[in-house]
């Protein structure tokens, strides 16, 4: 007999509730924000429908991982931050494809 | 100087310093501003809550981040903290956080509630549960929004097994998350909130009425949508029917007997409300209409136009409650039906009729006869495997004597064909709220039902503006007065229904656009 864990995981994408792990150990630290008093786009902490919104961060989308503008699931992923998207299916983004995102975002005035 | 107070953002008419305490009894309307959000943004990195702050044993909390971030849509900035809530015990896991401050505070914070098993910061800056893209983000309006991972890191149930974890999840960290924000608020705008509110939807459901329960102090009204309020009832209900899906030969439907099954309903109940219109409003009707005999199979070869036994025996498993062994808390004897015949989406149960394309909740596992009717399962076993984690995390108790007595109020909303958090689930919680609190439920509960709306989803897609529903209601005591739902999704997208209050529902009055909630009235039957 085993307890019943109750298996949320289905729940977490279908109510649209955004997931991530925690201030994950940044690997992405890179130029300065453009702005020095605002937060530049990135891929820590910036949310995907954030990016989304911005032309120029979309186009870095696009580049860099070509499919996931237009992903039937986006609707589910749009309060993720890429990093917790990377999490969130592992092995499907490569850390260094991160890098990259995050040096292009960095480029892009805020 | 570093506030003022402005009517509307960005037009500032007043200032007074950031320790003044004279600006307590000023009008609602007015906001709160920053006057220089950037430097202040900035100062909250590394700051240290201390562990006096909180209400329950906790360790301190620590800002690891602090940043003005634009808004991508609109104009304007706010300032975004993150950082972990460290437990009292360095070995549990923290709680992260995220707090978003606009510069133009309405006085006012959003907790926003989780989802599923949580483990992922609820940022707080997009829509909220049920209130869909065309409302304005509470943000945008000048409210203080945040929420946590509620305890622990990622998406597995291990955090099951630590008691500080479980607690956490399934309330505590609602009322450390608050404490927090009650914290950071005066810090950052010297004055606390006037009102405060969560909204959440499933999980965030059942945190909303957990924090209308248990921290009744600490909120002023809170929106429930669809709670996951009774987490070992579901899971033995789950699991049940994924036996009789897969566990038995042939009993999953596929897209065609599905598809088969869904138009059968349709064509049965679909009028009973007065409207062709794709939605089962009627639905008590509805089942006292729809006989599923009409659909077996002359053979016992499966096939698309028709089901075999062992299909009709898995819906008529959904159809009827699931009685279980001992009581749940507070009396809970059984869940369910599902309203798998009611023309429910049932691909989240049997996917596309393979047990591979099946998974979450209702991926094939192991059956729990021990748990249901007729099982031979001790007390004490039970106890320890189900009620030890139904007594922690499950809302079936009616008493909310502390919520209503400071005034508190609860809007309430589950749709009808919701295949993870049953109607009728939530129906009961209601009708023990009458049965305790009589007419009086109505000064602070408002139920609402939707036909056709699923679990955030279906063939009514409703999103409404919730909060500005609630902050109505407990800024001027008027409640919800005839509120209107709009379908957000589908070849209707923009038709609208009243919300009707349980247990009505919309009835077509025979005249009018069968697109306009004008043209239904609520009706019981």
């Amino acid at each position: 007999m085993r307890a019943t864990a109750p298996f949320f995981v289905a729940i977490a994408i279908m109510s649209t509730a955004p997931a991530t792990s925690a201030l994950a150990t940044p690997t992405t630290q890179s130029a300065d924000p453009v702005s020095p008093n605002i937060a530049r786009l990135d891929v820590e902490d910036t949310e995907l429908s954030d990016l989304l919104a911005n032309s120029a961060a979309k186009a870095v989308l696009d580049k860099h991982l070509p499919g996931l503008t237009s992903h039937p699931l986006l609707v589910f992923m749009r309060q993720l931050t890429l990093r917790e998207i990377q999490m969130s299916s592992p092995g499907a983004i490569p850390d260094e494809i991160l890098v990259a995102i995050d040096a292009d975002l960095a480029k892009i005035p805020v | 100087m570093r506030f003022k107070a402005v009517l509307g953002v960005g037009a500032a008419v007043l200032c007074f310093s950031a320790s003044s305490t004279a600006s307590w009894a000023k009008p609602a309307n007015l906001k709160i501003a920053v006057s220089n959000p950037a430097a202040l943004c900035a100062s909250f990195r590394n700051r240290t809550i201390p562990a006096s702050a909180f209400a329950l044993p906790t360790g301190d909390a620590v800002v690891k981040k602090a940043a003005l971030v634009k808004y991508q849509k609109g104009n304007g900035t706010y300032c975004r903290l993150k950082g972990a809530i460290h437990a009292k015990d360095a070995e549990d896991p923290d709680i992260l956080f995220q707090v978003n401050l606009p510069n133009a505070w309405n006085r006012k914070t959003v907790l926003y509630g989780g989802g599923g098993s949580n483990g992922f910061i609820m940022k707080g800056t997009g829509e909220y549960s049920g209130g869909g893209g065309n409302v304005p983000t509470p943000l945008s309006l000048g409210y203080v929004t945040y929420g946590s991972d509620s305890g622990h890191q990622g998406s597995g149930t291990e955090f099951y097994a630590n008691p500080t974890a479980f607690a956490n999840y399934s309330h505590a960290a609602i009322k450390r998350t608050k404490d927090l924000v009650t914290a950071l608020v005066k810090e950052y705008y010297g004055t606390p909130a006037r009102r405060n509110y969560l909204i959440g939807g499933s999980k965030g459901g059942q945190e909303a009425l957990q924090a209308a329960q248990r921290y009744y102090a600490d909120f002023d009204g809170v929106v429930s949508n669809y709670p996951a309020a009774q987490s070992q009832s579901m899971t033995i209900a789950w699991n049940r029917m994924a036996h009789f899906a897969y566990g038995m030969p042939g009993g999953a439907l596929t897209t065609e007997n599905q598809a088969l099954l869904k138009q059968s309903v349709l064509k049965s109940c679909d009028a009973l409300d007065g409207a062709t219109d794709g939605i089962v409003s009627n639905v008590k009707a509805c089942v006292a209409t729809f006989k599923l005999s009409v659909l077996r199979c002359a053979s016992d070869n499966p096939a698309p136009e028709c089901l075999t036994p062992p299909q009709i025996a898995a819906l008529e498993v959904a159809a009827r409650p699931f009685i279980f062994a001992h009581p749940m808390p507070n009396g809970v004897k059984s869940v369910g039906p599902y309203p798998a015949l009611l023309g429910s989406d049932n691909s989240v149960w049997f996917g596309n009729g393979t047990a591979a394309s099946v998974a979450g909740f209702f991926a094939p596992a192991p059956v729990f006869p021990w748990a249901l009717e007729g099982a031979t399962v001790d007390k004490e076993t039970w106890q320890k495997s189900v009620l030890a984690t139904a007594q922690v995390y499950d809302v079936s108790s009616p008493d909310f004597d502390g919520f209503q007595k400071r005034g508190g109020k609860l809007i309430l909303v589950q749709g009808t064909l919701d295949m993870l958090v049953p109607y009728t689930m939530t129906n009961e919680f209601f009708d023990k709220l009458q049965a305790r609190y009589g007419r009086r439920v109505g000064s602070f509960v408002r139920y609402y039902l939707i036909p056709g709306f699923g679990h955030g989803s279906g063939d009514f897609s409703a999103e409404w503006d919730s909060l500005s529903a609630l902050d109505k209601w407990v800024e001027t005591g008027k409640a919800p007065q005839n509120p209107v739902a709009r379908d957000a999704g589908g070849a209707k997208a923009g038709r609208t229904r009243p919300l009707c209050e349980y247990p009505a529902y919309p009835k077509y009055k025979g005249t009018g656009s069968k697109d306009d909630a004008a043209s239904f009235s609520c009706v019981k039957n």
